[in-house]
């Protein structure tokens, strides 16, 4: 499953830093955060955040702040609360999608705004039926 | 299960790095360690570029017929342009001669739109950068068309503003009748060209081009670059100037190499 999310997350880094002005990268992330949930997602979320900026030809190290920022809120709130819920990721990407383009400005923005929850649903829903059906097989729903 | 709180000196940790990071950026130092990034990372810059971009090759006689069109109304422009100046008063040579420049080709490596192939970019990324030659606010032509400029230039790559983007603006002629005015981005592939007295005449259909705005030591933009085709005229005798909306004139989701005008030192 780890794997699964890191490949995805390599996928996201080159659709964001050079096709599309989606925030993949953040969904991705959050995804991330919400089944591994340990403190490797922040160098995760570091790396994957320089890598972006060099792509994009931004400045080196702000996005890296944004995700952290964004991560580490998931966290304190999963102190108090299930984070593992539909529910919970459509809010918290609509949300950060939402910071997001106010931090960096794009066209087209309200769309992606949300557009972000909805390709985050997908994920989410696609990766509880592959650990369903593919990692854990016999375990009922 | 995980540490609780444990996770808080890390993020601080990290949350450091990345200040450090986006602090050295700026020095000498920081931007050769990214240029050695960017340096790795180009071929797969170049190579998802390539898979995903469109097809170029313009093979159909409708688009052969559009580039000669196109063609012929660049040489429009031009021997309006000379005929302004031979009429003109020349008695008195002109003295400054600004440094000349050169083109310097550029792939395109990054080109982000909502959606790719289908919404159109305001910013593209090219595989030439400070070591190339290419300075912040150094123009982009494609052809005779002036694309953007640069805002942005690494050691390998350089970001580009397309002249449609908000927030671009530069100064704007009609060489067919002569007005004067300001071209400004509204996104989405329309220019707007504003600040046009009302004495002056817009034509529908007419070229816009720049006016030239080149500096002392050699930067700017030079006069005679297309900036794109007026569309429609907005003119009310009660408003101080009148506006008109212009077509950018190039698809920049089917060119893959644009020119960056650079000075020879």
């Amino acid at each position: 499953m780890r794997n699964l999310l890191f490949v995805l997350l390599i996928i996201a880094m080159v659709l964001e830093g050079m096709l599309t002005s989606l925030p993949l990268v953040l969904l991705v992330l959050i995804l991330m955060t919400v089944y591994m949930r340990g403190s490797t997602i922040f160098f995760i979320a570091f790396l994957a955040g320089i890598i972006l900026d060099i792509l994009s030809v931004r400045q080196v190290g702000i996005s890296s702040i944004f995700f952290l920022s964004v991560l580490l809120l998931i966290l304190l709130y999963e102190r108090k609360y299930e984070i593992t819920s539909l529910l919970f990721v459509l809010i918290a990407c609509f949300m950060a999608a939402f910071f997001y383009f106010l931090v960096f400005p794009a066209p087209n923005r309200f769309i992606q705004i949300l557009l972000s929850p909805v390709i985050a649903a997908f994920l989410y829903s696609s990766f509880q039926l592959i650990e369903k059906k593919i990692f854990h097989p016999a375990k009922k729903i | 299960m995980h540490k609780r709180g444990g996770f808080i000196p890390v993020f601080f940790f990290f949350l450091l790095l990345s200040g450090i990071f986006s602090a050295l950026y700026a020095t000498p130092l920081g931007s050769r360690s990214v240029g050695f990034l960017e340096a790795i990372l180009s071929p797969l810059q170049h190579g998802v570029i390539s898979v995903f971009a469109e097809n170029k090759t313009e093979s159909s006689l409708v688009s052969q017929l559009q580039e000669e069109n196109a063609k012929l109304k660049s040489e429009v422009t031009k021997y309006q342009e000379q005929a302004k100046e031979i009429h003109a008063l020349r008695d008195q040579f002109l003295t400054t001669s600004p440094t000349p420049r050169s083109l310097l080709p550029a792939k395109i490596v990054g080109m982000r739109a909502f959606l790719p192939g289908y919404s159109l970019p305001e910013q593209i990324v090219i595989d030439k950068g400070q070591k190339d030659g290419v300075e912040v606010d150094s123009i982009v032509v494609y052809k005779d068309n002036l694309v953007g400029k640069v805002t942005r230039s690494t050691d390998h790559l350089a970001l580009i503003d397309l002249s449609f983007r908000k927030g671009f603006s530069i100064t704007a002629t009609i060489p067919q009748t002569g007005a004067l005015g300001v071209i400004k981005g509204m996104g989405q592939g329309e220019l707007l060209l504003d600040n046009v007295v009302l004495s002056d005449q817009i034509v529908k259909d007419a070229e816009v081009s720049t006016n030239g705005s080149t500096e002392l030591d050699g930067t700017g933009s030079p006069p005679g670059l297309i900036l794109g085709k007026v569309v429609s005229i907005d003119k009310k005798p009660s408003a101080l100037f009148q506006t008109a909306k212009v077509q950018f004139p190039l698809d920049i989701r089917k060119i893959d190499t644009v020119f960056i005008l650079i000075r020879n030192n």
